[in-house]
Formats: C-alpha cells, structure tokens, sequence
C-alpha cells in the first residue's frame, strides 16, 4: 500500500443540463482523503456536498450528469472509467450510506436479502455463509435479535434501526472507503449521536477511511479529521477539524458555526440565520460565490474572485478578507 | 395480530357488492316496458301465465322475489332458457360457455403480460433513447386500434389470405390441444395487443419512477449490475400498478370477449350473454349479468391479495 491518499479529487467538477443551460453543482474540487483518514463535508442545502459525494464514487447517473477532472481512488484513475468497471468498486472499495434510510432501503424486500445481496453477488457467499456473515454484520451494527431482523421489511423497523441495517449493508463487503450522505438527518436527535458514535467505532475497527457530508458542524466536530467547508458547489474552507473550530478563516464558516443553536443561549434571543439564498447555479458569476450574503462584504469581493490560499498546512480558505485578518 | 379479520372484513365487503349489485338488476328486470310473462308466454292461458308468475316470483313484492332468486341462484337454480322451448337450463349454458371466455380470458391476459413486461421494463431502461421511443410509439398506435377492428383485420390478412390460422370455431383443449391453441391465437392476439400496449406503458411509467428512487441509488452501489437491479429490485415495487390494471381489465375483458367471441363464433359466455340479449332471453340475462358482476368483485379482491404479496407495506391495511 502507498503512501498515495485513498481517494484523491482533482479540478473536479459536476455539471447537469438544465434547460437553462449547464447547472455548476461542484466547482473544481480538490481534495484527499488519506487512509483511515476521517473527512467531514459541511454545507447547507445546495451547496453541491452531495453531487460531490456520489460524483466521487460515479453514482451519478451518466446521461444527466457530466463529470470532469480526476479522481484517484487507491492509485486507480476513475475519471472516465465505464460504470462497468467503476462497479467493481462499489461495495468492496467504496460504500455509501444514504440520508434516508426509509427511501434507501427497498420497500418490498426483507432485509436478510438486502443485507445478504452484495455479499451473495460481489463475494459470491453461498447462502448460509452469507446469512452467518449478516447476523453478524446486524450484530456489529448494535441490533437486538439479528435473527427477527432479516426478515423483518424496513417499514417494520424504527428509523434508527433502518440507518443501523445501512450501515451494516454498506459495510458488508468491507469497503475501504464509505460515503456517508448526511447519515443522521432523517433521525431524531437523540439517535443522531448514536448513529455516529457507531460510524466512528467501526471506521476504527475496520480501519476504513470515511467521508461525511452534513450540513450539521455539530455532528462531524467529534468525529471528523479534517473539514472541508462547501459553498456554491466550491469548497471554501478545508482544515483540520480543531484548528477550524479554533481558527476558522472564512465567514461563511463562521455564519454556519453561528447558526448551530446553543443551549446556553439566553432564551428568547433569536437564532442567527444567513441571510439570502445561494446564488443561482446556472448563471455564471463574477467575484466571491457568497458575496451577495456575506457581511463583511467590500466591492472587491463583488469584483474579483478569491483563490484558495494555504494559511497554514492543510488550511486553506478562500476570501479576500479573513476573519481575523486586517480588514 | 388477528390477521383473520381483514380478511373476514373483505368478504363481508365482497358479498354486499355483489348482494346490491344483483338487486339492482333484479329492479332493472321489472322496470321493463313490457311484462316478462307476456313477453315469455305470448299465447299462453291465464293459468299458464298465473304459474310462470308464481315461478319467477313475480307475484311478490321486490324484496321477497330477489330474495327467492338470490336463494335459488346460488343454489344453481336459474331457471330455463325458454326460447328453445323449455328444455335446457340456464345452468347449463352456464357450465358449457363460462369455462371457454375464462380460458380466453386467461390468455389474452397471459399473452398481454409477457409483451408488457419484458417492453415495459425494456423501454424505461432506455427511456427517451431511439429503442424506446420506436417501441413506445408502435405499442400507442397499437393501442388506439380498437379489438374488433383488430380482429377484423387479422382475419382478412393471417385468416383468409394467408391461412395461418382458422378464424371460427373453439376447439376444447381436451380435444386436442393444438387445434384447441390455434384457434385462439387470433381472438386473443385480438383481445391482447391493445392490453399489451396499456400494460407496457404503464410498467414503463412505475419502473422509470423506481428508477430515480433511493434504494436503486443504493442497489447500484452495492456494485449490482444494471439487469439485476432492473430484476430484483426495480420490477416487484414497480409492478403494483400494472397488477391492479390487470385485475381490473378482468372485467373490462369480459366485455372485450363479448364482441370478440361473436366475431370468431366462440360459443362462449359473452357469446351467450348476446344471444339472450337479442332472443330477449331476461331470466337468463339476469343470471348472466350477477354472474359477470360477482366474476368483476372476484377479481376485484384477488387483484387486492396479489399486490399484499408484492408490496407487503399494503397488507392488512386495505
């Protein structure tokens, strides 16, 4: 194994017709994921952190969606690879988890013979070792009774109990790279911890690298590496994950972290949002992608569009005006 | 869980569908212009009439004549056919003709199915391609032609001209079989390219839709190969619609049947059901017409039962 990063975005970029013309959802993306690493995507709605996703691993569909730069996964160029041989990847290499389990999961299925699918076809189990092998897998992913659970259909199961057998489909060919999109979101809250709690712990178990896209700083801080902030399909912000709490360089960074609600805030006081909406991703545009909100704003953000400069190593941001710099 | 009751709840349903039903008709039956009796027993004396009355229940009121019939129908009692003179029973006719619309009915719906499926599934994969819009257009065009026109057709060209297959008679399958087959390409290719046409668009539409749902998204990423998904995962959610179409064509084909079957010379039952309707034969119609509205509510119900199997989220609930 190489030292090269497990997976490894260059100048890549996502584009879908629309008919306005070319819609821009990833805008010359670069970055790594090392092995083992943990990497959390953070953005809101739109800002393209799931085309990124799935444009990464080749799921989206061909005829909509047009993809350009490289990407590198474990020394392989994927770029233009066919889906042919991109499935060769998916389920052994790379993996995803999916929002919501509920629309995940196929409605009229059991789970025993999702779960047991990708093991039956990609490892080509024979059918009691690949039953074994999903009782553990459920086993693993914390469910009581595995044996009731294979075959049982999702909507017999709670929402937290569906992300749980996701997550044990994803990783039942042991992947070495697991996708996971904003793997919490369609849980309750006090689900959401333990969800993620387990994502950690079998990241470190099976030594796999792992890439979160949230829109929720507050469910990668404890479990992420490295974040990559995302704004108008353009990532704005990537940093280590303590040194971007600490240290954050972009206001779009700081508007997201000041829109988490505290506890010890005093009641009452209104949550602050960010005002505005993302620009318009069909129209090309000149200056600072988040120009039209930002409230530092100066004419040459308007006028001109900031680089991704290195601050410090593996913190780079992109605007004119730091926070914490002169202005 | 009971899982009885659901089921006890939908018979209960079933035979109050099929109790009104036959009421209504029995009302149709005395709203008609002239009397039954008279219309029967033209020449008849007095007492004959006074005793055809009394066996048709019509000296009762409303309620206790259909409650007599109801009684002896379905005990199989349903009267004579009085046209020929009195010597064949309503029943009789029933047994002899039912059996054949069934069997084309299973047919065309057979023969409709595999056309649809394998196109339907097919032109979604490929939605918006060359394939699919050549296939789509020809299965449209396909389906504004209307059966008899169809059937007309086939005969002129594969009957008479080619002499590919017989165009009249029925042969029973116990008789032999491959006459029995040949005989009834024509009425039910007849009968099922319009259905297949339906049925493919419809399957076209659901699968394209399972298509953009996430658990495809998800069945892909597990590295399955594009057939498999089509197959294991996209086909079984997808086909819902098309099931209760095809149920629900059941009753749509007895009609279908009905022309057909005149056209062909299928002595069956929608060729019985034109028979008495144009000898006047009303006892009989009564009994064909409850038995055209109990075979819709059956199918009805099974078509119910088919989607529990294919989509378990519906189970019980319906």
């Amino acid at each position: 194994m190489s030292n090269n990063p497990m997976l490894s975005l260059r100048d890549f970029s996502v584009s879908f017709d629309t008919a306005r013309g070319p819609l821009y959802a990833v805008r010359n993306v670069n970055i790594d994921v090392a092995d083992g690493e943990s990497l959390g995507i953070v953005g809101e709605s739109g800002s393209g952190k799931t085309v990124l996703s799935r444009g990464a691993m080749g799921l989206l569909p061909k005829r909509a969606a047009h993809r350009s730069g490289t990407v590198i996964y474990d020394d392989h160029d994927l770029s233009q690879a066919p889906r042919k041989e991109l499935r060769e990847y998916w389920g052994t290499g790379m993996a995803m988890i999916f929002q919501d389990p509920m629309t995940a999961l196929n409605p009229v299925r059991k789970i025993g013979s999702q779960l047991t699918e990708g093991l039956r076809v990609r490892l080509q189990m024979n059918k009691r070792d690949a039953k074994a092998r999903g009782l553990e897998l459920l086993h693993r992913v914390r469910i009581p009774d595995p044996e009731a659970v294979m075959e049982k259909y999702p909507f017999q199961l709670s929402g937290g109990m569906r992300q749980r057998v996701m997550i044990a489909i994803a990783l039942a060919c042991k992947p070495r790279l697991l996708f996971a999109d904003e793997p919490t979101t369609a849980l309750d809250v006090t689900v959401q911890a333990q969800v993620m709690q387990l994502l950690s712990e079998l990241r470190h178990e099976m030594g796999m690298s792992m890439v979160i896209v949230t829109h929720d700083l507050g469910v990668v801080a404890g479990h992420t590496d490295r974040i990559a902030v995302m704004y108008a399909g353009e990532v704005v912000e990537i940093a280590p994950t303590k040194r971007l709490f600490a240290n954050m360089q972009m206001p779009y960074t700081e508007a997201l972290m000041k829109s988490i609600p505290r506890l010890d805030a005093p009641s009452g006081q209104r949550l602050p949002v960010i005002s505005g909406r993302l620009p318009d991703p069909t129209q090309p545009e000149t200056g600072c992608s988040f120009a039209s909100r930002c409230p530092y704003v100066t004419d040459k953000c308007r006028a001109s569009t900031p680089p991704l400069v290195e601050v410090a190593p593996g913190h780079s941001y992109r605007c004119w005006f730091p926070i914490g710099g002169s202005r | 869980m009971n899982r009885a009751l659901p089921i006890l709840r939908r018979l209960g349903t079933l035979l109050a569908v099929i109790v009104l039903s036959t009421f209504f008709l029995s009302c149709l039956l005395r709203l008609l212009p002239t009397d039954l009796v008279d219309m029967i027993l033209s020449f008849g004396t007095p007492e004959e009439k006074a005793a055809l009355r009394r066996t048709l229940y019509l000296d009762r009121d409303v309620f206790t004549s259909y409650f007599m019939w109801f009684k002896d129908f379905i005990r199989g009692d349903m009267g004579i056919i009085y046209g020929t003179g009195g010597g064949e029973t309503v029943w009789s006719h029933v047994t002899r003709s039912l059996p054949i619309s069934l069997i084309i009915m299973l047919y065309t719906q057979i023969l409709a199915l595999v056309i649809a499926v394998p196109l339907g599934i097919f032109t979604a994969y490929r939605a918006g391609k060359k394939s699919d819009r050549i296939i789509s257009n020809t299965l449209f065009t396909a389906s504004s032609v209307p059966n008899f026109a169809l059937a007309f057709l086939l005969i002129i060209v594969v009957g008479v001209k080619l002499k590919w297959f017989p165009t009249l008679e029925y042969i029973g399958f116990k008789d032999d079989p491959f006459q029995h087959f040949k005989h009834l390409v024509l009425p039910c290719v007849s009968l099922g390219v319009g259905l297949a046409a339906s049925y493919t668009r419809l399957l076209r539409t659901d699968v394209i839709a399972a298509l953009k749902d996430d658990y495809v998204t998800m069945a892909a990423s597990k590295g399955l190969s594009d057939s498999r998904i089509l197959l294991t995962h996209v086909f079984r959610p997808a086909s819902v619609t098309l099931l209760t179409a095809a149920a629900l064509n059941m009753g749509a084909l007895i009609g279908g049947t009905l022309v057909i079957e005149n056209i062909f010379a299928i002595p069956g039952f929608g060729f019985e059901i034109a028979y008495a309707l144009a000898t006047k034969e009303f006892v009989a119609l009564q009994s064909f017409i409850a038995i055209t509205a109990i075979g819709y509510v059956i199918f009805n119900v099974t078509a119910d039962l088919l989607i529990g199997i294919v989509d378990p989220r519906t189970r019980g609930s319906r």
